[in-house]
């Protein structure tokens, strides 16, 4: 009870019947709902009964209706039930839980709603309020609870659900209210759909390659099975059939009829589609199943194959025998394994490397096979391409074919060497230019920490510019085709751009050096950096030039190849003529499109004027002749090919000329102060030589007349020193020995004759102890070895042989000399007591020559200094400027030993600064020849100013007669102390 | 029989006419000839149409049907009617092969090019497929101001139409004229204006570009005048006025219109007393032999014909030129119209020249016309005198092609400080300085050789786009089309001339161009 003039808690009356009115609604909907889906669900099961699997429309139409009826009296005997509850007539529920309530209850929903006249309001709610506290103690879900429906009509709706459960589970009941459901359905091809079969099942029959069990499928919706699995399908029919059948996708397979009364029916899967079952009714018609089935063919996979070794594309530097080595894996099984390799000519070639048994088939294989490029016929400059092929033991639907990818083996050439040495000189100048950049975009700051930090930043690419240097120096010396002095070029920079960091690391420790100081240092490395930039840039452009030239003398080459083999074709028009023709057409091609790339990347490496100075360059129009020579051969049309080939002649020559030209006119612009220095220093060195020549040679002679005295003075004979001399005398001969008289002219062989003659009186007459007659024999020797080695170093100058073996008998003729040579010297030094021998005259001459050897040591410094110097500071050359300082330092040994009256120790440092700066010059001289030169060792610099032309006899008479006169005048007496000079002005004028 | 004997000789006759008719048509045949020389086309037009009906095989006839072929722009046409004129007499032999070459070569030269025409039909622009197509609307602007223009000023209306050649290179401006490539190199002579045509060299064979609009309206001058001249008016007239009036179709006032270089030419020559003879300029300012002589040669001639022009204002031009086609020589035409004698005109030019201005500072150097050669970029830098400036902008060019544009910028300073009067030099750094977001400090570098080198198309590129990133539209809108008016090729002053411009017209047409030449409009 609520106390007086407070606000009751319970809720309204009118609400609380609203509530259980909505509760005894729910509980009325379920009832009458589980009674009318029984009644409903019965009457369809019954439906379905009668009309079975082939059900038309008009049956199904009235089994429709006759379950509506039976819904509709469901539904009205609920809405007649439940009727009397509507409004407060809810209220009879409460007389369950007392009697009184009902009334109480709906007199206060009354009173509330509308009280009565004259009531007494304060009545009114005390009434309420009692009737409020009564009800609060009778929720209405215990007023109306759900066991209410454990009633009969309940149960008996729940078995009509139940039997027709049962009635719809059989394969008529289901059949028959598929039929309901699709009344009158029809496929594509206009069969009825219905369920037209029970029972079926999927007998699945794998290929006998997988070596798998068969299996049996109930009921099947979907069949995943490799391809070539055979399926047999088992069916039971629901109708009368004449005959059945399945339709996988477009195919149709019959079945035949069982035992049982089934059907059965067989297929191979082969590909996706659905699985249709058909049978025939006796009136004629078909139906088809409407069960719908799929079959999914798994493909068999390719085995998978993978190289491993070479594991990457690879550069040989012959055509050589290497392992290949492949790993493959199959699902099924590996049944072979071939190596195949495209040649050069683009041809296949396949070499079976594993093959297995049917049944020996392993999942897995990791094998190795020799690759012998030299018998495929590569050579230097072609590519191979080889990969690994493996065959799975599917027999069905295989054999799938794995493959591997693919290797690229090139055989190393001068052309693809060049391309290495552009790649990695490119890489150099990005990384100059990039560091340059990197201290001109970050201004030297005052802050110290950030000093420390710009340097800290600065330092790596310093250090990877600096090994970037180095590592090219490396991968270049001594290579074919590249000149000493860039290597020397390479390495001074790499020196001297670690010398500044070392400045900077200096400025940047623990104390940090003042602003200006670091700024003055910077500024430095800024200025030597632009230098190097610009150098590594022309360097660049020079070997994209040489290159681009190189590449124009292959083209010459290949076309001339293919004249020839076109006037072969003509001559035996065989497939296999036509064939190489093609090949070298399909050759020139490609060095063709390697020429445009070329020029294309010139870039601003080679400024555009001089990539003009020769004129135009034909290259589109070549590339289009090749193109069209090609086209001509392969039609047979000889006549066209012959014009095509002679218009490329002359446009391959005027791409020649003209790339000859813009080289030319490059170098000059960008590398002549550089040549010209370096012409100047060598004609320094020449005349150094030549006077150290005249030096030596006075104290040769100078030694000679000391020793003769002294030979005089012990009787002309000594078996001693004749014995320990002989055996070196014997060398000397040996060594000449090593050159091949056959080889020589007769001239040269007169020559050769007379010195290996006086090298034997030598050695017999130092055998007998007689050293003054070996001493005449050693010298006529002498002359006799000196003029044989000339002259095969010009004619190995000249024609040095198909595989060098003029400059090899020149070598050996030089090295003999000098042995000789040296062979006299001892044979002086062993004489006794030699410096007291010394006439007056002697000593005046050594007096006289103390000065020129001081002059000359001089010279030798000074010219030290100008090969580290160069032009804007880049040495000439390092080596030469190392050898230059020790030619310097015998020098000055020389001028001791002149000093002190000694002609053994004076002529033999004389000597031997001379020999040492002939060496130092032959080997510039050699290093200017080689390089940018790039092609087979030997052959001379191409000059593609000129038509090559191959001279005829008498074309070739006048230079062989020039080279005879010069070669006599070389003969005459030259005046006294100039014959070197001489020498070599006849040797330029031969070269 | 003998009746036989005459229809044969009758069936033969056609195969064996002799030249040149007889009588009266002969005469006009030889007038026609002489009209076509002194460009009375339609004059020639009526008679050579009427002797080709009357005598269809007369080689002369064909001959100069085929001379008016080609003076109308029907080169096969002419080279047929040319080659087939066998035995041709009213033109020397010499003529004839010379001609035939000449009309046979243009024909081949011109054979794959590209005709555009005004909407009107009165201005056509053939030119060789590819990237001069970008030139047609720019010289159809142009040809028409001209030709308004100079149909004022000199009193006399071409029929037309106006053609115009555009030739891809030197070599091939030279096939088809009288040049010779030498020529071309030697004086910078790209152009010219001949049988009844403008002949000129595509800006994209020069280097960097030349002031090729200008120039079409110079050659435009040249054909109003051979008309209104009947093509007796001598080289140095020619050439004056020419000159003189070669900018109209910008609207400007006649003048002179001499560059700061090749004023400084005249003014050493007229301190030198080394002025050139007006004779000299016979046959061609393009014989001279060089382009400072050839520059010299045209500040002469025009700063006379201007001062004449001050004078005797438009009318006494007219008059003069009337006089000449009537007949008379240059110099008695202008003297009479002056009341004074030629040489008294030459001595008061050559005074007022004297009376010129000072020149402030040092006089800029001329810049060589450069022919391109070949494919593939050129590298102006060589044109840069200083060597260690050369140095440096060859180490800023590096950087800045690898993308380190303040690196560069460094560089290109360094350049600029040691060859502050280079023009290249400035105009790189300028654009280095615009990258590197410093739009007015490109403004500042280039400040002084607008004025001092106005024919230097990166100049007006980088000022343009430099004004244009400073938001002056009006002045970015000036540089980038005198930018265009010299060197058309390059992208960029067509992609923010887009930006610039406040006509939709133009922002369209130069959508058009900026896209077609490889640039984005997009900034």
């Amino acid at each position: 009870m609520a106390a007086p003039g407070a606000e009751p808690s319970d809720p309204p009356v009118d609400a609380y019947l609203s509530r259980l009115r909505r509760r005894a609604a729910l509980v009325h909907v379920v009832q009458a709902g589980v009674v009318g889906l029984g009644v409903a669900g019965l009457v369809f099961a019954v439906g379905a009964l009668a009309v079975g699997p082939l059900g038309d429309a008009s049956s199904a139409m009235f089994a429709w209706a006759v379950v509506a009826l039976a819904l509709g009296a469901v539904t009205v005997g609920a809405w007649q039930a439940f009727a009397p509850l509507r409004g407060p007539g809810v209220a009879r529920l409460l007389a369950d839980a007392d009697p009184s309530l009902p009334s109480a209850a709906r007199t206060a929903w009354e009173l509330t709603r509308g009280p009565m006249d004259g009531a007494s309001a304060d009545l009114v709610r005390a009434h309420e309020a009692r009737v409020r506290a009564v009800l609060a103690q009778h929720p209405p879900r215990r007023i109306v609870r759900w066991r209410r429906l454990k009633h009969r009509s309940v149960a008996l709706g729940l078995l009509a659900i139940a039997a027709a459960g049962l009635l719809l589970v059989t394969e008529r009941g289901r059949a028959g209210a598929y039929s309901l459901v699709h009344p009158g359905e029809r496929d594509e091809q206009g069969d009825r759909v219905v369920l037209a079969f029970a029972d079926v099942e999927a007998h699945i029959v794998y290929p006998g390659y997988l070596d798998r069990p068969s299996v049996t499928v109930i009921d099947p919706t979907i069949l995943e099975v490799p391809r070539g699995t055979s399926i047999e399908i088992r069916a039971t029919p629901q109708i009368e059939a004449t005959e059945a059948a399945l339709r996988i996708g477009g195919r149709a397979t019959p079945m035949e009829r069982g035992d049982g009364g089934g059907w059965f029916g067989r297929f191979v899967a082969r590909e996706d589609g659905p699985v249709a079952l058909r049978l025939r009714r006796p009136e004629g018609d078909w139906v088809r199943d409407a069960t719908g089935r799929d079959v999914r063919v798994i493909a068999d996979e390719a085995p998978r194959v993978s190289l491993i070794d070479p594991p990457d594309d690879l550069v040989l530097e012959a055509p050589e025998e290497l392992a290949v080595t492949w790993t493959v894996a199959d699902d099924v099984g590996i049944a072979s394994v071939d190596l195949v390799v495209r040649d050069p000519r683009g041809e296949e070639r396949r070499r079976r490397v594993a093959s297995f048994d049917p049944g020996d088939h392993p999942r897995d294989q990791t094998s190795s096979a020799p690759l012998d490029l030299a018998l495929l016929g590569a050579r230097p400059g072609d590519a191979v391409t080889v990969w690994v092929e493996a065959r799975d033991g599917d027999v069905v639907s295989g054999p799938n074919v794995g493959r591997s990818g693919e290797l690229t083996i090139t055989i190393a050439s001068e052309s693809s060497r060049r391309a290495e040495r552009l790649a990695g000189l490119e890489a150099l100048v990005d990384r100059a230019i990039h560091l340059l950049a990197d201290h001109l975009e970050r201004p030297v700051p005052e802050a110290e920490a950030e000093a420390k930090e710009r340097f800290d930043a600065l330092r790596p690419p310093t250090d990877g510019f600096i090994a970037g240097l180095r590592e090219h120096a490396d991968a270049i010396r001594g290579e074919e085709g590249v000149r000493a002095s860039d290597v020397s070029l390479f390495t001074s920079m790499a020196s001297r751009v670690r010398r500044l960091l070392q400045e900077q690391r200096v400025a940047h420790a623990r104390r940090v050096a003042p602003h200006a100081e670091r700024e003055a240092i910077d500024a430095r490395a800024v200025t030597e950096l632009e230098g190097d930039v610009l150098s590594l840039d022309d360097l660049l452009g020079r070997a994209r030039v040489e290159d681009a030239a190189e590449i124009a003398r292959e083209l010459e080459q290949i076309r001339r190849e293919i004249r020839s083999l076109l006037s072969e074709l003509r001559r035996t028009d065989s497939p296999e003529a036509r064939q190489r023709l093609l090949a070298a057409i399909a050759r020139a091609q490609m060095r063709m499109r390697a020429l445009m790339q070329r020029m294309a990347e010139m870039g601003t490496s080679v400024p555009q004027e001089f990539m003009n100075a020769g004129g135009e360059m034909p290259t589109t129009e070549s590339a289009n002749a090749l193109a069209e020579l090609s086209e001509a051969i392969q039609r047979g049309d000889l006549d066209g090919a012959e014009r095509l080939v002679d218009q490329l002649e002359r446009q391959i020559d005027q791409i020649a000329r003209a790339l000859g030209q813009t080289e030319e006119s490059f170098v000059e612009s960008r590398f002549g102060p550089r040549e010209r220095a370096m012409a100047n220093a060598m004609d320094s060195l020449a005349g150094l030589e030549t006077e150290q020549q005249q030096l030596a040679g006075r104290g040769t002679e100078r030694r000679g007349r000391a020793a003769q005295r002294a030979l005089e003075a012990i009787g002309g004979r000594d078996n001693r020193i004749g014995r320990q001399l002989s055996q070196e005398a014997a060398a000397v001969r040996e060594a000449l020995e090593g050159v091949d008289r056959d080889r020589l002219a007769g001239f040269e062989q007169d020559t050769y004759d007379r010195a290996r003659q006086r090298l034997i009186d030598t050695e017999d007459a130092l055998e007998a102890g007689d050293l003054g007659e070996a001493r005449r024999m050693s010298e006529a020797a002498a002359q006799d070895l000196s003029s044989l080695s000339r002259d095969l170093d010009l004619s190995a100058l000249m024609f040095p042989g198909h595989e060098g073996e003029t400059r090899e008998d020149a070598r050996e003729a030089r090295n003999a000399d000098r042995s000789l040579r040296q062979l006299r010297r001892r044979l002086d030094e062993a004489l006794p007591d030699v410096a007291s021998h010394l006439d007056g005259s002697d000593r005046e001459q050594m007096r006289q020559d103390l000065e020129r050897q001081r002059m000359a040591r001089e010279a030798a410094e000074r010219l030290g200094g100008e090969f580290d110097r160069g032009p804007e500071g880049v040495p000439l050359s390092e080596d030469a400027t190392r050898e230059l300082q020790e030619i310097a330092e015998a020098m000055q040994r020389a001028n001791r030993a002149l000093e002190g009256g000694d002609p053994l120790d004076s002529a033999r440092h004389q000597e031997d600064a001379a020999r040492r700066l002939t060496e130092l010059r032959e080997r510039l001289e050699n290093e200017q020849q080689s390089g940018g030169q790039g092609g087979e060792g030997g052959s001379s610099e191409p000059d593609f100013r000129r038509p090559v032309e191959i001279p005829d006899a008498d074309q070739f008479e006048g230079p062989m007669e020039m080279r005879r006169r010069l070669l006599d005048a070389m003969r005459e007496a030259p005046p006294e102390g100039y014959e070197d000079a001489v020498r070599r002005y006849y040797e330029g004028l031969l070269r | 029989m003998r009746s036989l004997w005459i229809a044969l000789l009758v069936s033969f006759a056609p195969a064996t006419a002799a030249a040149l008719p007889s009588g009266a048509d002969g005469r006009a045949l030889r007038d026609a000839a002489d009209a076509l020389a002194e460009l009375r086309l339609e004059e020639a037009e009526r008679t050579i149409t009427r002797l080709s009906r009357a005598h269809p095989a007369d080689p002369d006839v064909r001959f100069e049907r085929g001379m008016l072929r080609f003076y109308r722009g029907d080169y096969a046409g002419a080279a047929q009617d040319l080659e087939a004129a066998e035995g041709a007499r009213l033109r020397s032999p010499e003529d004839r092969a010379s001609l035939t070459a000449l009309v046979a070569a243009t024909r081949d030269a011109t054979r794959d090019f590209v005709t555009a025409r005004s909407p009107d039909g009165r201005y056509v622009v053939k030119h060789a497929p590819g990237p001069d197509a970008v030139l047609v609307p720019y010289a159809i602007e142009a040809m028409r101001a001209a030709d308004e223009a100079l149909s004022e000023d000199l009193g006399v209306r071409v029929p037309g139409p106006l053609r115009l050649e555009i030739y891809p290179s030197a070599a091939s401006l030279a096939d088809v004229s009288t040049l010779s490539v030498r020529d071309i190199e030697t004086t910078g002579t790209i152009a010219l204006c001949k049988w009844d045509r403008l002949m000129v060299t595509s800006p994209r064979a020069l280097v960097r570009g030349y002031p090729w609009m200008d120039t079409v309206g110079h050659e435009l001058v040249h054909l109003f005048l051979s008309r209104a001249s009947r093509d007796r008016a001598p080289v140095w007239m020619q050439e004056g006025i020419a000159k003189f009036l070669e900018r109209r179709w910008r609207g400007e006032a006649p003048a002179a219109h001499l560059d700061p270089a090749a004023a400084a030419l005249l003014d050493a020559a007229v301190e030198g007393g080394s002025l050139l003879p007006f004779d000299r300029l016979h046959p061609s300012i393009a014989r001279l032999p060089s382009q400072e002589q050839a520059a010299l040669a045209f500040a002469q001639v025009a700063t006379f014909v201007e001062r004449f022009h001050g004078e005797r204002g438009a009318e006494g031009l007219r008059d003069a030129i009337r006089r000449v086609a009537e007949g008379a020589d240059a110099r008695e035409a202008m003297a009479a119209v002056a009341g004074v004698s030629f040489a008294q005109l030459e001595r008061q030019w050559q005074a007022s020249l004297r009376e010129r201005p000072e020149p402030e500072g040092d006089a800029p150097r001329l810049m060589a016309l450069r022919l391109r050669q070949g494919p593939g970029e050129p590298d102006d830098a060589q044109d840069v005198e200083q060597e260690q400036a050369r140095r440096h902008l060859r180490l800023g060019d590096l950087l800045w092609d690898r993308r380190r544009p303040r690196g560069a910028s460094v560089e290109y300073g360094r350049a600029h400080a040691l060859a502050p009067d280079d023009p290249i030099v400035a105009s790189r750094f300028a654009r280095a300085a615009l990258t590197g977001g410093e739009p007015a400090e490109a403004v500042r570098a280039l400040a002084r050789f607008r004025e001092r080198y106005p024919d230097h198309a990166p100049t007006w590129a980088v000022s343009g786009a430099a004004w244009l990133a400073l938001g002056d539209r009006a002045s970015a809108r000036d540089a980038l089309r005198e930018a265009i008016r010299i060197n058309p090729f390059d992208p960029q002053p067509h992609c923010d001339l887009v930006h610039a411009t406040d006509d939709d017209g133009e922002r369209e047409q130069e959508r058009r161009a900026c896209q077609q030449l490889g640039g984005s409009p997009a900034r």
